[in-house]
Order: structure tokens, then C-alpha cells, then sequence
């Protein structure tokens, strides 16, 4: 119970903080874009966080993930929030128009630099300090613990 | 540390010496009391190994009460994997059994030896002499194996004081 009010908060937090940014950023196109704004729009970026919301707390703060380790929390992640935004990104019109292959190659190219950056990190950076970790931790187990 | 009725007299005995190969530290074992097990330290000047050694021999063998099925068990502390604090109620894991401690988890800490039970997050103490390996994560939290396969999460909180605690940096 107390597990499951903790995530209650970690899903008011994030989609507080990404409905906060997002309603930031489309106020700001729309005041220097065309200046047209819908409350139907922002139900849809609302639609957007709080499904968001729910994917990075469930990926990276339930019990369960914690214990898969970063890269498989952020591969699920990435497999429940990547179609949905995509889907939400055709249906609120802004992939749509002249310039929309270069804005989807972008929104994938920055996706796939994060995810192969991470790998990348987990597998020379975090492998070799493991190694490293748990020499260590042996180490301290046959000075302080079996042999006193 | 003397059984209770027994002189400390009686252990004085010619008996095989028992050469600790690491160590100038000389063990030997004498089979002359009646029952129990007696151990006495001599050393030069007490120091901090001698108080570790102390503290060893002390729990060597130490149990908390655990229940499971409603059946009542004592469990060696060596054979506890980790222990957890779920919804106020506190349970003891071994390699393949899960027992409910009548103790909190604050009071079995301050009970366990803080060199071989350590607090890794808020809800949980792991045993660190059970750990097969550890492996740091992106997000600063360690991951550790555990001899049974199971994964242990320690907090990026408590991270720093485990990397001292095994003379990593702090």
C-alpha cells in the first residue's frame, strides 16, 4: 500500500513537471507561430503526459523494473511510450505538412542517439566499474567477514 | 567467554597447535570440558582485530526467531540473504525459504553485525557476505546479485556509504 501511494506521488510529480513543460513550450509556438491554441489540443498533450507519466513510473520506480537493471527499464519505456507519442504526434496535427520527414527524422534520430548512447554507457563504462565493484567487495568479505 | 559453571582452569592442556598460514595468529582446539564450547582470546595489547575476532566468535552460530506457516524457526544469521521491511511487517529471506521476524527492521539492524549486514535502502538490510556480485547502474543506484540469483537494489542514498564501507571511493 505505502509502495503503491509512493508511485501515486511519482506519477503527480511527472506529469505536473511534463504537462508544465509542454504547456510552456506549445504557449510559446503559439504566440509566435500562428497563434492558434484549442483546449482540445491540450486535453491531447495532457492525454500525452499522463500516459507518459505512467510508463516512466511503472519502467523505472515499481519494485519489479528496479531490479532489471536501467537498460531494460529504459528499452519498456521506450516500447510504451514511443508508439503512443508517435500516434499522438500524427493526431494532434503536428507531424503533418511541409517539413514533417525532417521533423520525424529528427524525433527518431535524437530517440536512437539516447537509447545507443546508454547502451554504450552500460556496456564500457558500467560493465568494467562492476568488475571493479565487486573485486572490491570480495575483498572486503575475505579480510572483515570470513576471515576476521 | 566462559559457559556458564565452568572454571576457565580447566581448558590448560597440551594439545596440537593449529598454524594460521596468513597470520601469526595461533589457533588451537582442546577437547577437556564437559559440554559447551569455550573460547578464550590471548593476545598482546587488545586491538581492533582482536575486538573483530571477539565480535566473530560471538555471533558465530546466532539466530533470530523467524515463523513460517505458522511453524516457528530459528535461523542461523549466516544463512539470511537479506531482510525487508514490507507494510510494517518484517521478513527474513535465506536461499529458498521467506520467515516472518516478530523484531522491526530498526531493531534486528542494531542487533546484526554492521560490518556483514548492511541497510541499502529504507525497507531493506542485505547480508554482504551473500553477495555475488555488484553492478553499478546509469542512475547511481548499485545492483547486487545475491548467491540465489535474486537482485538486490541499493538506493544511490545508501550507494556512497556501501563504496566506503568496501574502500571504494566515498
Amino acid at each position: 500500500m505505502e509502495d503503491f501511494k509512493r508511485l501515486l506521488v511519482l506519477f503527480r510529480n511527472a506529469l505536473a513537471f511534463s504537462f508544465a513543460w509542454l504547456v510552456l513550450c506549445v504557449a510559446l509556438v503559439s504566440v509566435f507561430g500562428d497563434g492558434n491554441l484549442t483546449a482540445q489540443f491540450l486535453l491531447k498533450v495532457f492525454a500525452l503526459c499522463a500516459w507518459g507519466s505512467v510508463s516512466f513510473v511503472f519502467s523505472f520506480f515499481t519494485n519489479f523494473m528496479k531490479k532489471k537493471g536501467f537498460i531494460f527499464c529504459l528499452t519498456v519505456f521506450f516500447a510504451l511510450f514511443i508508439p503512443v507519442e508517435v500516434l499522438m504526434f500524427y493526431f494532434m496535427g503536428i507531424f503533418v505538412g511541409v517539413g514533417t520527414p525532417a521533423m520525424w527524422i529528427l524525433l527518431g534520430s535524437l530517440i536512437a542517439v539516447s537509447y545507443v548512447g546508454c547502451i554504450l554507457i552500460d556496456t564500457f563504462v558500467m560493465r568494467k566499474r562492476a568488475k571493479e565493484y565487486t573485486a572490491k567487495l570480495m575483498e572486503y568479505k575475505s579480510h572483515t567477514l570470513t576471515k576476521p | 567467554m566462559w559457559n556458564k559453571g565452568e572454571a576457565p582452569g580447566q581448558i590448560f592442556r597440551a594439545f596440537p597447535i593449529i598454524r594460521n598460514k596468513r597470520s601469526s595468529m595461533r589457533v588451537t582446539v582442546k577437547n577437556n570440558i564437559e559440554s559447551g564450547t569455550f573460547v578464550e582470546i590471548h593476545c598482546k595489547e587488545v586491538t581492533g582485530e582482536t575486538e573483530r575476532l571477539k565480535r566473530y566468535i560471538s555471533r558465530f552460530d546466532e539466530r533470530i526467531t523467524g515463523t513460517s506457516n505458522g511453524q516457528t524457526h530459528n535461523i542461523e544469521i549466516s544463512q539470511i540473504l537479506y531482510i525487508e521491511s514490507v507494510d510494517k511487517k518484517t521478513f527474513l529471506y535465506t536461499s529458498g525459504s521467506v520467515f516472518q521476524a516478530d523484531k522491526r527492521l530498526y531493531e534486528l539492524e542494531e542487533l546484526l553485525d554492521e560490518k556483514t549486514f548492511f541497510r541499502c535502502s529504507k525497507s531493506v538490510i542485505v547480508n554482504l557476505d551473500r553477495i555475488k556480485s555488484l553492478r553499478p547502474e546509469v542512475t547511481r543506484n548499485i545492483r547486487a546479485t545475491m548467491e540465489n540469483g535474486e537482485v538486490i537494489v541499493i538506493s544511490r542514498r545508501y550507494a556512497a556509504a556501501l563504496k566506503k564501507l568496501i574502500g571504494l571511493e566515498g
